[in-house]
């Protein structure tokens, strides 16, 4: 009942507000900001019109950008939490250290199917076709925004953007000058220490470097083994150099390290991570409008555990020239390679991935060509994407898309995309022996990746509309229809010689629908109100008999593990000019196959600048109920980890230059 | 299934869906911090102290260019007002007029007219042209050029089109950026004042060609 409460309780609130609501009244007396000189002029604060970001009116796909005040006012303390702020993006925190992460259906623990790029470079693993969120950090002041794409294959870079794409965007070297240091600490985030100094040499070269160190403790153990306390640390520089007005160059690298607990069995065990990496970008504009970008990085990740590890060294190199083609045509092309040699290092005798060393790799070219029409009221975008991997061969990937824009502030878009996700070294090459099942004859009970194990496929057909409806609000709405097929799934046992086999299959195939609504809306200059409801609803069906042995790969957990209804509303309120009072909502419908509940969350901010340098927050999370469940632990025998009621304070300091 | 399959996967055994009602909630700090913003939109509570509009600051910029640019000797004489015009749908209401009301600069009197076309531009000193005429924008500069007027708009990418003067919003405050070789050719003197505060200079021609 507390959420039709929370409805009445909006609904009446948006009454009073309409009610309310004069046209400006600031006409009536003097202009305040009259005098104040040019430069005072520049530094106020203004609150604008919910305008959507240029980059989302000028995209023919379901693109949502959240911004650095949303970060910061959300109280978020990981990137995975940011997330959840997002339309459509199904985040479950599964402990402490681990998060199941997925856009429009298909959560799962591996984040299988989306892509996600930090300044460009994919922090994907082909070791499971997944991101270990665990080691995917960045000082969350310094991130300028965060660009989720919902569906399939909308971007020009990188493979496995099936389900979508998350782009983590840092600021600009000369956006993060001075110095910025915070403190955090609370009952679940024990402590998070950031320092970051900024500086430049002139006007065209800036730089900064941070240091950031955290320690974190367990969630919720039923059983009171509390292994999911887990601590890292890293540092990092980004460097850009506007070397003349039509050449940039921005290099940027990060190590850290750190130990992640986990529990497999009676005992806890605890995983050392370290690595690093370092990117570097070349952007070239040219005078008749044409950019070129070159872009290499190189990414080492070491995972050491007690059962196994990896050790992963990736190099990756694109590029990509974007010209005009006579007056209506904007034509892009590019290309990229991607080596990684790894090591997969096993430590037992039951638990391996063959062979034990590779060179997994991927290389591919893409062409896109925009057209306008109608003076720009109509854009039609043509591209395609071939790329070649080590472990299913080549794959091609077309997309349509339409964009109209029937006025200043309405616009429609249409996309239909062809999308693959490559696959894992896991699902190529993984042997689990689980045992003996039969002791005369000795049969024994394995789990096999298969050699020939294919991409999975899905054909997207999604369309969107925005509207901006009053100057106070905008909404944005989308619906979408994805066809899948060779969805990953287990075989049934098959005697091999002494084992009974189970092998990686693509036998389970079937549909997705869904929608997405996304208000935006200002009723007060002080007060924002965002938010969104969406719903998948996930239709598949297995083509061979199959086993359900996992957290992905059968027709259950692939259904049961994505929240069929989700709703988030987020209010930022301005109190006053020093305090701002913060609430992120968010419901979340049962997941079945994880033995999920559905569940509301709530988290409350305060916010108050005594000074332009100082900052004290004081957040509270997870507030509705002691501890709730967002994610199983796939054994019947393990209750799930309840995720805590937290609290934290925060304080920082910043020197403005 | 054993651990060997779960330290990875995670691994079960699922049996048939079961349905789940959500659960229910009992913190009732968390009920009325639902309520908080709507008490609070009683009228005059809060608000006024809180950050101005982008439309108050930009109506101050609009105000402030003209000390700091230099009209072409002999195009209108001392006594005519200087005119700020606002092409195409206004997005400032009364704001713009009242932050010129009554002000003067250069011992001229400063009015607002509104325009809906570009038919008599001339008298227009400073010519802000209104998002809605962003589709006709290279028709529109061409004329401003002529009439020498000082072009501002928030349109995006206004100097860089040819614009002499673009708003930008850069984290919440609102700059601006210069196109110098578009304030030469509308033989407009723009004072080092106003460059030295410009978050952007740009040197292209509205044709698109660099100097």
């Amino acid at each position: 009942m507390r959420v039709v409460a929370a409805v009445t309780v909006l609904f009446s609130g948006w009454l009073a507000a309409v009610s309310t609501d004069k046209p400006q009244d600031e006409s009536q007396s003097n202009n305040p900001v009259r005098d104040l000189t040019l430069e005072q002029l520049g530094d106020l604060q203004v609150t604008t019109a919910t305008k959507e970001p240029e980059e989302v009116w000028d995209t023919p796909a379901a693109i949502y950008v959240i911004t650095q005040e949303d970060i910061q006012r959300s109280g978020a303390t990981s990137i995975a939490d940011v997330l959840r702020l997002a339309p459509g993006v199904e985040v479950g925190r599964i402990d402490s250290d681990s998060w199941a992460v997925g856009i429009r259906g298909f959560e799962n623990n591996f984040s299988k199917a989306v892509l996600v790029l930090i300044d460009g470079r994919s922090v994907y693993t082909p070791l499971f076709a997944g991101v270990h969120w665990d080691v995917q950090d960045v000082l969350l002041e310094d991130i300028d925004r965060v660009e989720i794409i919902r569906g399939p294959g909308a971007t020009v870079w990188g493979p496995n953007a099936a389900n979508g794409v998350i782009n983590i965007v840092t600021k600009k070297a000369a956006a993060t000058q001075g110095v910025m240091a915070s403190v955090l600490g609370g009952n679940v985030d024990h402590m998070i220490a950031e320092a970051r100094y900024g500086g430049s040499r002139g006007r065209n070269f800036n730089y900064r470097v941070y240091g950031k160190g955290f320690l974190r403790g367990p969630e919720f153990h039923t059983d009171q083994k509390n292994f999911d306390d887990w601590n890292q640390a890293r540092g990092g520089f980004r460097a850009d150099w506007n070397v003349d007005p039509h050449n940039d160059f921005m290099l940027e690298g990060d190590i850290y390290g750190g130990d992640f607990p986990h529990e497999t069995g009676p005992n806890a065990f605890v995983d050392s991570v370290s690595g690093g990496n370092a990117l570097g970008r070349w952007e070239r504009t040219m005078e008749n409008g044409s950019n070129l970008y070159v872009q290499a990085y190189f990414d080492r990740t070491v995972r050491i555990g007690p059962l196994s590890g990896e050790t992963r060294n990736t190099i990756d190199i694109d590029f990509l020239h974007h010209f005009k083609l006579g007056d209506r045509q904007d034509v892009s092309y590019g290309g990229g390679l991607r080596w990684s040699p790894n090591r997969y290092i096993s430590k037992t005798s039951f638990l391996n991935v063959l062979p034990e060393t590779n060179i997994d790799h991927i290389y591919g070219l893409f062409v896109q060509d925009e057209i306008h029409f109608a003076d720009d009221r109509f854009t039609l975008t043509l591209g395609a994407k071939l790329q070649h991997n080590n472990f299913s061969g080549f794959d091609v990937q077309p997309t349509t898309r339409g964009l109209w824009k029937f006025n200043q502030h309405q616009s429609f878009w249409a996309a239909m995309t062809r999308a693959v996700t490559t696959p894992s070294r896991i699902e190529e090459g993984i042997q689990i022996n689980a045992g003996q099942v039969s002791a005369a004859p000795p049969i024994f009970l394995v789990v096999s990746g298969n050699p020939h194990f294919q991409s999975e496929k899905s054909v997207g057909y999604e369309g969107g509309y925005r509207q901006l409806l009053t100057r106070t609000l905008y909404v944005d709405l989308s619906v979408f229809h994805n066809d899948y097929d060779h969805l990953q799934s287990f075989s049934t046992p098959t005697l091999v010689g002494n084992d009974l086999t189970i092998f990686y299959e693509n036998a389970i195939a079937g549909a997705t629908n869904g929608v997405e609504i996304a208000p935006s809306w200002a009723p007060r200059p002080w007060w924002k109100l965002s938010g969104s409801y969406s719903y998948v609803g996930i239709d598949l069906h297995a083509n061979a008999p199959g086993s359900d042995i996992s957290s992905t790969g059968s027709v259950a957990t692939y259904e049961g593990s994505s929240p069929a209804h989700q709703v988030k509303v987020q209010s930022r309120f301005d109190i006053s000019k020093r305090f701002e009072f913060d609430q992120t909502y968010a419901y979340q419908s049962a997941l079945p196959a994880q033995k999920v509940r559905g569940y509301q969350t709530m988290d409350l901010r305060l916010g108050w600048n005594p000074t332009k340098e100082w900052t004290l927050s004081l957040v509270g999370q997870n507030l509705f109920q002691p501890h709730h469940f967002e994610w199983g632990t796939g054994d019947p025998s393990e209750p799930p980890i309840g995720i805590e009621r937290a609290a934290y304070v925060k304080l920082s300091w910043r020197s403005e230059r | 299934m054993n651990t060997a399959v779960r330290c990875l996967h995670s691994g079960r055994k699922s049996s048939a869906a079961l349905m789940f009602r959500a659960s229910r909630p009992r913190n009732v700090i968390a009920c009325i911090s639902l309520l908080f913003p709507f008490v609070l939109l009683a009228p005059g509570c809060f608000g006024q102290e809180a950050h101005p509009t982008e439309f108050q600051v930009e109506s101050a910029y609009l105000y402030n260019f003209g000390k700091f640019v230099k009209w072409p000797a002999g195009r209108a004489s001392p006594s005519d007002p200087l005119q700020i015009c606002v092409l195409g749908q206004d997005p400032f209401g009364a704001t713009l007029d009242s932050t010129v009301a009554g002000e003067k600069i250069d011992g001229r009197a400063v009015i607002v007219r509104r325009l809906s076309t570009m038919e008599n531009p001339s008298p227009c000193g400073i010519l802000f042209i209104s998002s809605s005429e962003a589709d006709r924008l290279d028709a529109v500069l061409a004329i401003a050029q002529r009439s020498e007027s000082l072009t501002v708009s928030d349109i995006p990418r206004f100097a860089e089109r040819g614009g002499t003067i673009g708003f930008v919003i850069q984290q919440g405050r609102i700059r601006f950026e210069v196109n110098r070789a578009a304030a030469a050719q509308s033989h407009l003197i723009l004072s080092s004042e106003l460059l030295k505060v410009a978050c952007r200079i740009i040197n292209k021609t509205p044709q698109g060609s660099e100097r």
